[in-house]
């Protein structure tokens, strides 16, 4: 990244999705707000049930029934996707922004040969005659290295392997350059190896045509090698936002301080119990009061202001672009500071 | 994909095969001795007798089954005399009466199930998606027949719009010269255009009755699986593509949602042969469902055995039909067939 931060290119303010259930409504998203800078790779990470993938949803306003995004605005190249009609959402998905599933085997239509399901992201928004369109998918395909991307392009899903079929979808998404790719949980579904081979292809297409990333993982190591920012969520909200190596060796939030170890790595004590946090995620069909992390939290299970009191956004140290949901971002980071080796 | 054709093939014809045999042991088996019938009931033993030899029913069942295939294979359907004719005869007349009432009822089906289907899954939990299931349940919950007096009721004898149960035309109005035995085809070919409109005219009551049962049917089983392939990665994929609600239930869900409708379909043609007798008891139409259930009350072997051999042959040609364009539509099928 240079040192003159360029302009955002994607604007998040307030974003809140709630889902109607038989207990009420369940907010997942909870005010969500940040921005993308043009050429940013931004991480989301969160557990499962954090709302992460609410999140990829709503700010492509792809949330069906019974879900519904109740408040927020979605800045993209100047204009608040939340106000825009249907009609013209279908010609700004795909084009200006997209995104890769979690799941490859079951992204891509069984009964379409692959190389229409691909040629029809070019042709819905670009003005390009069929045999351009076809020219210009097999170049795609190859592009994220699929080996014989001619004959790729006649073959049905279920003829691809897993991460075969990763790369159709990145080219799919990438077919119309755009200013921002959504990566939710691109690599979960697939093996180790292939994952590193799916991340350094991500690495390799997003580097040359300048793409704005926001990855969505619960995986740290992905966003140690990848990210340049890091937002944790934590029941819906953003707990902790902060450039990759600040959060990485001095969180200032417990929650993310407890996902780092619970990581292990090849230095990790095998003899030790892997570190875990303690308790379940809240129940998100009620509405709490206080800090959402306090009844697991090691700092502020048993203070007062964590239980009553709901923290705020603040800055940790200094930097406005590192900033805590936590009473005692402070305290935390010093610890995080004094535990981490 | 030869191998998966002969394969299909080779069962089928087994299973005709077993059919026939099944066929013939059963009408052997029921009380009622045909012989006796015929030669009359106040016959002596003796004319009984000879009735049977002249039958062939003192010969081995064995023989008396070979010399049933052969015969039907050469068109010699046997006699039925509860009517008179030839079986064969009977047949041929019937069937196209049945077909006809068939094609009008499964295209109908077909066509306002897979459009009610599309427009549920399109506005799923609306209004319209409301329409459309409560006209599934009215087309399920209503006995055919009913239906059918009903529509008669309303058409015939209050609007005076349609004919009433008078068969496939209207008294006075002479068939058209017969080619295929369809006499919407028929007057088409040749050029009377009065008696196809009076042949389409009679045609549609009996077949939307039919139709809309069928409808009825089809359309819950699409509408489910639309719903449940709407929510499928691959239709959230095409809607982050860029494409309208629409278009990805007509363009992404229906091709997938169809499958099952094929299988379906089959079994309906399969079934139809004899589910269209309440729809032709109602509106007096020639077809094989009457000739059938006349036949059984009359106790006609030939007649029976005549149709347990055609709705095997027709049952079985469609799921042989169906195995076919199943893996067509379908490329994994095709992978594992071959």
């Amino acid at each position: 990244m240079t040192d003159v931060e360029p302009e955002p290119v994607l604007t998040v303010r307030g974003l809140s999705t709630e889902y109607a259930t038989d207990r009420g409504q369940v907010r997942a998203v909870r005010d969500v707000s940040f921005e993308l800078r043009r050429g940013e790779r931004l991480g989301i990470v969160g557990e499962s049930g954090s709302g992460k993938s609410a999140l990829a949803l709503s700010i492509l306003g792809l949330i069906e029934p019974p879900g519904r995004t109740v408040a927020g605005e979605v800045w993209l190249n100047g204009r608040d996707l939340r106000t825009l009609s249907e009609a013209r959402l279908n010609r700004i998905r795909g084009k200006e922004i997209s995104v890769v599933f979690q799941d490859p085997l079951t992204a891509l239509n069984p009964v379409r040969r692959i190389g229409p399901q691909l040629a029809e992201a070019i042709t819905m928004h670009q003005d390009v005659g069929r045999a351009a369109a076809k020219q210009a998918a097999i170049e795609l395909l190859d592009d994220v290295e699929l080996p014989r991307p001619a004959d790729c392009y006649r073959r049905y899903p279920h003829e691809l392997s897993g991460g075969m079929r990763q790369r159709v979808m990145i080219a799919v998404a990438l077919a119309n350059a755009p200013d921002v790719l959504i990566a939710d949980e691109p690599t979960t579904a697939l093996d180790v190896t292939t994952q590193a081979q799916i991340m350094r292809l991500i690495d390799k297409v997003v580097d040359e045509r300048g793409t704005a990333v926001v990855l969505i993982t619960h995986n740290m190591d992905l966003v140690a090698d990848f990210c340049d920012t890091v937002q944790v969520m934590y029941a819906g909200q953003v707990v902790e936002r902060g450039r990759r190596e600040q959060l990485l060796s001095g969180s200032a939030h417990p929650y993310t301080a407890a996902l780092m170890v619970s990581v292990p790595s090849l230095d990790t004590d095998r003899a030790a119990p892997l570190r875990s946090l303690e308790g379940l995620p809240p129940d998100l069909a009620v509405e709490h009061t206080g800090c959402a992390l306090a009844p697991r939290c090691v700092l502020g299970r048993e203070r007062e202001r964590c239980r009553s009191e709901s923290p705020a956004m603040t800055a940790v140290v200094g930097d406005a672009a590192w900033v805590s949901r936590c009473h005692f971002a402070g305290e935390q980071h010093r610890l995080t500071m004094e535990t981490t080796p | 994909m030869s191998r998966f054709l002969l394969t299909r093939a080779l069962g089928a014809a087994l299973t005709i095969v077993g059919a026939s045999i099944a066929g013939f042991v059963f009408m052997r088996l029921l009380p009622g001795d045909p012989a006796r019938l015929i030669a009359g009931e106040h016959a002596s033993d003796e004319a009984v007798e000879l009735q049977r030899q002249a039958l062939g029913l003192h010969e081995p069942i064995w023989r008396q089954y070979l010399m049933y295939v052969s015969d039907f294979v050469t068109g010699d359907w046997g006699f039925s005399y509860s009517r008179g004719e030839p079986v064969f005869d009977q047949f041929v007349n019937a069937l196209p009466a049945t077909l006809e009432l068939a094609f009008v009822a499964v295209g109908t089906a077909l066509t306002a199930s897979v459009l009610g289907a599309v427009l549920a899954t399109w506005s799923r939990g609306g209004v319209v998606d409301g329409l459309v299931r409560a006209s599934s349940y009215v087309g399920l919950g209503t006995a055919p027949f009913w239906l059918g007096l009903l529509a008669l009721i309303v058409f015939f004898e209050r609007l005076s719009v349609l004919p009433g149960p008078e068969g496939r035309l209207s008294p006075g109005v002479a068939a058209p010269l017969r080619v295929t035995g369809f006499h919407l085809v028929d007057a088409l070919l040749a050029g009377q255009w009065s008696t196809w409109w009076d042949a389409v005219q009679h045609v549609l009551l009996p077949g939307l009755t039919l139709g809309f049962v069928l409808y009825a049917w089809l359309v819950r089983m699409i509408r489910a699986s639309m719903l449940e392939f709407v929510r499928e990665p691959y239709a959230l994929v095409a809607r982050s593509k860029g494409r309208g609600r629409w278009a990805v239930v007509t363009r992404d869900v229906l091709p997938n949602a169809l499958l099952p409708a094929i299988t379906a379909s089959g079994l309906i043609v399969a079934e139809l042969l004899t589910s269209t007798v309440l729809a032709e008891t109602v509106f007096n139409w020639p077809g094989v469902g009457r000739l059938v259930t006349d036949a059984i009350l009359q106790q006609d072997f030939a007649v029976v055995q005549a149709f347990i051999m055609l709705s095997a042959f027709v049952t079985v040609t469609a799921t042989v039909v169906t195995d076919v364009l199943y893996s067509v539509a379908d490329p994994r099928v095709r992978v594992r067939a071959t």
